[in-house]
């Protein structure tokens, strides 16, 4: 037998490697721990995808629940938050039935009020010495104001 | 939605809700008016000063839009220290023309009325500095729309 000829042993150990390798059931039992590191050392790389996709596998139904838990809490938050703005832009709408002056929610414009006359201005001038002539004039400006107001928020 | 989020969204629903809706609320305010109007032609003053002091304390609607409540509530406080004048308490008279001013400085009728009651207010008191300061820009919201009110279109 020369040098260069495998010995018993290592014939043995070769075999072990190759059913190692070809994952042979009984394998194990029979193969030396060294050509079971070895064969698990060899198919490490090619099987990185296969362990990945394992790994998601195993993972998957906890990630599917999850994920239905994530949407559960925010189809519960959407609506909520319809149930609040409902009343809100309806009431903000208001008053709907005067649809030529009605004010729209957030933007509300000032009604434009009736020009106070000369006359009411020159009763306010001499109201320091003549405040009864205010009053008087106020008076009727107040109606006509207060007439204004109620036409835009009936 | 965090618990802050939502406590929040709650509280304005809340406010909205609780705000009296404007046509009512411009109807009571009309109606404050014409009851003070006849308590005050009945010589009913303490009945005319409740009314009034009733509309400008109790909550405005929040969905009239803030000028027209300023207008409303400006004339209220205006009628306020005029009563309170009328029944020789200057110091009440001023407090309401300033609370009235408060609400805001515009050049229009309301708020020339407001510095006039003050005026009168500040002379009864004997502060013709502040009466004359008040009367002088009363006049000259007085002069601008005057200068309005006669222009040719």
């Amino acid at each position: 037998m020369s040098e260069d000829e495998p010995t018993d042993k290592e014939r043995a150990e070769a075999e072990a490697l190759a059913h190692a390798l070809d994952n042979e059931k009984g394998a194990a039992e029979s193969a030396p721990a060294d050509a079971l590191e070895t064969a698990a050392l060899l198919r490490h790389a090619e099987l990185s995808d296969l362990a990945a996709r394992r790994v998601f596998e195993r993972l998957a139904p906890a990630l599917e629940r999850r994920r239905r838990v994530v949407m559960v809490r925010l189809l519960a938050g959407t609506a909520v938050l319809v149930a609040l703005a409902v009343p809100i832009v309806v009431l903000t709408s208001a008053p709907r039935s005067v649809v030529t002056h009605a004010p729209r929610a957030g933007a509300l414009s000032a009604t434009a009020l009736p020009r106070p006359s000369a006359q009411l201005l020159t009763a306010q001038a001499r109201a320091a010495s003549d405040p009864r002539k205010l009053q008087n004039e106020m008076r009727s400006y107040r109606d006509a104001v207060y007439d204004a107001l109620a036409a835009r928020y009936q | 939605m965090t618990r802050r989020g939502l406590v929040i969204a709650l509280a304005l629903a809340g406010c909205a809700a609780r705000s009296p809706a404007p046509g009512a609320w411009i109807a009571t305010a009309a109606e404050a008016s014409r009851a003070a109007d006849e308590a005050l032609a009945s010589g009913q003053i303490d009945l005319a000063r409740e009314r009034l002091r009733r509309l400008v304390e109790s909550p405005s609607s929040r969905l009239v839009a803030a000028n027209d409540r300023r207008v409303i509530l400006q004339d209220a406080y205006f009628r306020l220290a005029e009563v309170e004048l009328g029944a020789h308490a200057p110091a009440r008279a001023q407090a309401w023309a300033e609370s009235g001013l408060a609400l805001g400085v515009q050049r229009d009728l309301f708020t020339a009325n407001l510095y006039i009651a003050r005026g009168g207010a500040r002379a009864a008191l004997d502060d013709a500095r502040g009466a004359a300061e008040d009367y002088r820009a009363a006049l000259d919201i007085n002069e601008a729309l005057l200068a309005d009110a006669t222009e040719v279109p």
